[in-house]
Parts: C-alpha cells; structure tokens; sequence
C-alpha cells in the first residue's frame, strides 16, 4: 500500500490516512476518526480515486488467501439456498452491521491504547474502503440499491421498536445464508468482488446509521450492534478481507457488551459488567455525540432495570415522634456527626410493646440509627439543644455494643418532646424485656 | 469497577471516577457519604481511594464504587489509569477558588480521553461559603461538553445527593429513578445489662461534658 500511496500527489486526506495507519497507530484522536467513519469517504477526489485503484487489488489479494482455510470449518452449518445477488446484499447488510461494532471496538482500543495491531489494520482497510467503493460503485449499483434498501427497512424496523429478537432471528438466518454464499464462492476473483461490494454497503449503511441515531434512536443501534454478533459469528470465519484479527476480538467485545446487558437485570457479577457499559458507551459515542442520545443509549444498556417493592421496615410500626435533627456520635473521645434527617421514634404494632429509634439522613436516605429503646435508658440534656444517651446501633457495622449517641434539636422544646416519648415507651419494652432477662433464649420473637 | 481483592455484589455497581483540583472537597463529600462526618482537616488524598457507596433507590439496590483521585499533581500517582473503566464521573471544583474552576476542562479532557461518553456531572462545591470567587452564572462549562452542574455544599448537606441520583437515573436509563428510604429491620433483641451500663457510664458522661460541635447551626433553615 505504502508504495502506491507515495507516488500518488500528496493531499491531506491521504496524509491521514497513512499516519493512521503505520507512523501513529495510536492516534487516540477521537474526533477526528469519527470524521473518518462518516464525513470523509464522501470527498474522495478523482484523481485519488486512480490510485487507490491499486490498494483494492492488494487488498483482493489479501483476502483470496484466508479464503479457503475458514470454508472448510464453516461447513457444518445447515445451508440455505439463496440468488447470488441476494446472497451479496444480505452479507452486504450483515457485514454492515458487523463494521458497526467494529468501528466501535476499534474506538474502544483506541482508547484503552490496546490492541494496537489491530488498530493498524483496521484504519488500513478503512483507507482502502473508499477506493472499493468508487471502483465498484458502477458494478455494484444494483447490490448497492438493494442492500441499501435493506438496510433502511431494517433501521426502520428497529426504529419503530422491533424486538430485539426479531432481529437476531433475521440474523441467524442472514449469517447462514452468508455462509452458504461464501462456500459457493470459492473463487477468489469472485470472493474479492463481494468483498468490495461488502466495504462499498459497510459505507452506505454506516450513513445510515449515523443518521439513524442523529434520529435518537441510538437504541436501535444498541440493537444492532448486540444483534450483528449473529451476523458476525456467521462471517466471522469466511475469511473476508484482512480485517478476520479484529472479528474475532470483537466477537468478545459484542459478547460482552450484550451479555452484560442482559446480566444486568440477573444480577451481574461485577466485573464483566464493568466492561459492556464501557463497550456500550464507546459504541454509542461512534454513532453522534449528543446529549440527549447519549442518555438513550446509556439506558438501552441497561434495559431490565425495574421498579421493585420498596419496603422501609416500618411497615407495622406507628410513628409516636419525629423531628429534624443531628445525630452525632461519641468516638475517640470527641463528637462525630453521622448525619442529618429526621429522628422517629416508632413502637411496633405487632410486637406489643417494641419500640426503637430510627433515624435516615436526608437526601440520601441513608439509615444511619437503629436502636431499640430499653428500660435502663438514660437519657441527659446537654447544651446546645442536645440530649445524649447511649444505645445499641445496628445500622452501624463497625461497633458492637453500647455507643454513645447525641442529637441536635431545632429547640429546647423539641428536646422535651423527645424525651418525653422516649420515657414514655422504654418502659413499656420492660414488660417484654422482663421475662427474657432471666432467660435469654426467650429473647429471638 | 471493583478492585481485584474487592467484593463483588449481587446488584448494580458501578465505577464512578471523582476528579477536580486539589482541596475541593472530593475527599470530604465522598466521607460525608460515607460516614456522615464533615471533615475539616485537610489531608491529601495519596493516589486513589475506593469507598463503596451503596444507594436504595425505587428500582433497587446499586452500588457506586466511588474512585476517589488525588486532586493534587504531587500525589497524583496513576492519574488517567484511576479512570479505565469508569463508567460515570464528578468533577468537582471549589467556587470559592477561581482557578479550580479553571482547570475544570483539564479535569474533563483527561477523562474524556480514557473514559467516552460517560455520565459527568460537574459540582461546585462550598456554596455554603459566603463570598465566593464563582458565581452560578459564571459557570458554563457545563453547557458546551453537556454535562450536569449541580452546586453543592459538603458542610450543609445542599443538594449532596444530586450527582448520585443523577447518575443512577442515568446508568438505569430511568429519569424517574429516586432514592428510597433504606429498609431498617428490627434490631436484634440484645439484652443490655447493668454491668455494661455501668461500664458505659463514664464514656456518657465523659461525652455529655463535651459540648456538640455548633458548625451545624444552619442545619435547621
């Protein structure tokens, strides 16, 4: 390649596209990479057309070789019978898909500056795409059409909800169909021709999506990018074009990205959930920038999240006192504050008799006093609005035991009050607590 | 993400990143979480460190591993290797420190480069302070790289749960996820005894001698 390109006149597309390739394979500029994915196959002028012309047969001659290694593994699978152009376009689309996600891990790496091999031949056969199409475009015009209005229907679809089920049942199907073509064509003249038509719909149908997505509908790209894993898995071994390395990788990648979105809802363990958000987050990153689709895509990432029974734990329980209040905590001989929010004191309804002091911060709800109150409970005003007493907290893990606790009142009034209905019930657990002093394993109702 | 020694959960959990300048009070708002102590000691933060935070909201359980980064170029230890994998992000600034505010597209550039298109919400912090260097119409940064500005205060507890509901309703994809009250279960019955109450005496009253802390005194308002 890099022969064909010196002698060509230098222009700045070309420029890039060489420094992608060898003398910087870890050009982590994203943007400038997504321009590459969208804006600039576009531009190709002609006389950079002519020479990359060359690239194409290089290019063809890549792919004649892996040809026939992963064919004979393929076999296996049950084929369907399709037309030739038929077979084309739905590889066309498949493979569409598939440069999707790949684009995207390709991203990814980039970022987490792995995978740098891979990078390097896959900005090189994104250099080499343009030349295909040009080249192709009037051969292919037909494939071109169809595949084109193929991968429409199927943005449309996904656009207006299709399951991703549907989906991924069409692209079983497709990568089966795939394969059968791919065993028909053993030719390799004619393997290259299909290549070519291939990266000429990757062009179209990656458009596509980027204004699928401009849409808001990035959940549909979510969809394909999941689903292109069956379309992937077909081709994954045809040996298509010199960019078979990054497949395999990006087998994981798509894996894990929708795995993790499944797991998610079945409760992931956390690592590998880890990894598909940030899988997710690249590949919607690929498609537009934008607030409102980033938030989209986020949530088609983690779809199952629902809405559960909330349950606070004073479901049989009657609030005799509550007030706004601080709640400190004696450690290491000085106060330390655990929190601000209302301060209750509940007695149960079921268990006759219980009562105890529940406190949550506010904002955040986080539950930062839990205590039963008991007979012997004293109770001291201090200054300041404050009132200590000491108690057993089992919304704290880190002491066992008594801890001495204090609480910061608006107003001497509202002290009163507190201690007012904490008198009130401690004695009435006396009369539960009676009986279970002298034997203890009464204690567990 | 969780750190290899780390304990995983059987609900969602999440890398969050927090980053911005030194002495902005990452520290302090992540143990205000924690612990619900306002810390006034400054202590730099040495590299990272990860506390996990655990938040009911109506759609469940979830877990946010805060990565808290040394704001501090000194102690900055791995710096960008803090953010692989973080999956949502603070940047936190002081409004009383100009230049904090400053360095705020740094902060975001850095995590940009290792973290696309995560969540980040942008807090400023110290709002409580009277006479600030930032004011909220000066702060704009936010609206070019679309990010969520919530202004907060460590001390007075001002809007401090904010960043974490927002990022939760993001990671969820629910905008109408909310914070529940955490579900407290009856104490276990333990006997408390007259012996370790008498042994507790002296802590009580050592504790009742020693005056509340009066730094809270807006905590009403």
């Amino acid at each position: 390649m890099g022969d064909a390109e010196n002698t060509l006149p230098p222009s700045k597309k070309r420029a890039a596209g060489r420094e992608i390739s060898r003398d910087n394979p870890g050009l982590d500029d994203d943007e400038d990479s997504s321009e590459l994915e969208t804006g600039t196959f576009k531009k190709a002028s002609e006389e950079v057309l002519a020479g990359r012309r060359i690239v194409k047969v290089r290019r063809a001659q890549t792919t004649s070789t892996p040809t026939s290694n992963p064919f004979a593994g393929i076999r296996l699978v049950p084929s369907a019978s399709a037309e030739p152009s038929v077979k084309v376009t739905t590889e066309a689309v498949a493979s569409s898909e598939k440069e999707d996600a790949e684009g995207s891990k390709n991203d990814a790496c980039k970022k987490t500056e792995m995978g740098e091999n891979e990078n390097n031949k896959q900005s090189e056969s994104k250099v080499d795409e343009p030349a295909a199409e040009t080249v192709v475009s009037k051969e292919a015009d037909e494939d071109e059409d169809k595949s084109s209005k193929q991968s429409e229907s199927k943005t449309d679809e996904a656009a207006s909800g299709a399951v991703a089920d549907k989906q991924s049942e069409k692209d079983l199907e497709k990568s089966a169909i795939v394969i059968e073509a791919a065993k028909d064509e053993v030719d390799s003249d004619k393997a290259a021709g299909v290549d070519k038509t291939e990266s000429e719909d990757k062009k179209d149908n990656s458009h596509e999506n980027a204004d699928s997505s401009a849409d808001g509908s990035s959940l549909n790209s979510f969809q394909q990018l999941s689903s292109s894993q069956n379309a992937f898995t077909g081709l994954a071994g045809t040996g298509f074009s010199n960019t078979t390395f990054s497949f395999g990788s990006l087998k994981e990648g798509s894996a894990l990205g929708s795995s993790s979105g499944s797991l998610f809802g079945l409760k992931s363990d956390q690592p590998s959930f880890g990894f598909g958000l940030s899988n997710n987050g690249n590949s919607s990153l690929l498609k537009a920038a934008g607030a409102s689709i980033i938030s989209k895509s986020e949530g088609a990432g983690f779809p199952s999240m629902q809405e559960v029974v909330v349950e606070t734990g004073e479901e049989n329980e009657t609030v005799v006192f509550t007030a706004d209040s601080v709640l400190f905590e004696y450690l290491d001989e000085s106060w330390k504050e655990r929190g601000k929010g209302e301060i209750k004191v509940n007695i149960s309804t079921s268990a006759a008799g219980r009562a105890r002091l529940l406190m949550r911060t506010r904002g955040n709800y986080r539950l930062i006093l839990n205590a039963s109150l008991y007979p012997d409970m004293k109770l001291t005003n201090m200054e300041k609005k404050g009132i200590t007493f000491a108690c057993i907290n089992s919304a704290s893990e880190v002491k066992e035991g008594l801890s001495t606790f204090a609480l910061k009142f608006k107003d001497g009034s509202v002290v009163d009050e507190f201690r007012a209905a904490v008198l009130a019930h401690k004695d009435k657990t006396a009369t539960v607590l009676k009986t279970p002093e002298n034997s203890p394993k009464a204690s567990d109702d | 993400m969780a750190l290899p020694n780390q304990q995983t959960v059987d609900y969602p959990s999440f890398k969050l990143v927090i980053v911005g300048d030194g002495g902005t009070g990452k520290t302090t708002f992540v143990k205000r979480h924690l612990t619900g102590e306002f810390e006034k000691k400054y202590e730099p933060t040495i590299g990272v460190e990860v506390h996990p935070l655990d938040f009911f909201t109506n759609c469940g359980k979830i877990r946010f591993y805060c990565w808290d980064t040394a704001g501090q170029e000194k102690f900055g230890g791995l710096r960008d290797g803090y953010y692989i994998h973080g999956q949502c992000a603070i940047i936190m600034f002081d409004v009383t420190a100009r230049l904090t505010y400053k360095n705020v597209p740094t902060w975001h550039r850095d995590l940009c480069r290792v973290c696309e298109n995560i969540p980040i919400v942008l807090c400023g912090n110290k709002v409580d302070v009277k006479n600030r260097q930032v004011k909220a119409k000066q702060v704009t940064f936010h609206r070019k790289k679309n990010l969520q500005y919530y202004e907060i205060s460590a001390k007075s507890n001002y809007n401090f749960e904010k960043p974490f509901l927002y990022l939760a309703r993001k990671l969820a994809g629910d905008p109408n996820l909310h914070f529940v009250e955490s579900p407290a279960l009856a104490p276990p019955e333990v006997q408390i005894d007259l012996a370790a109450q008498q042994q507790h005496e002296a802590e009580l009253a050592a504790a009742a001698s020693q005056p509340l802390p009066d730094d809270d005194d807006d905590a009403f308002e």
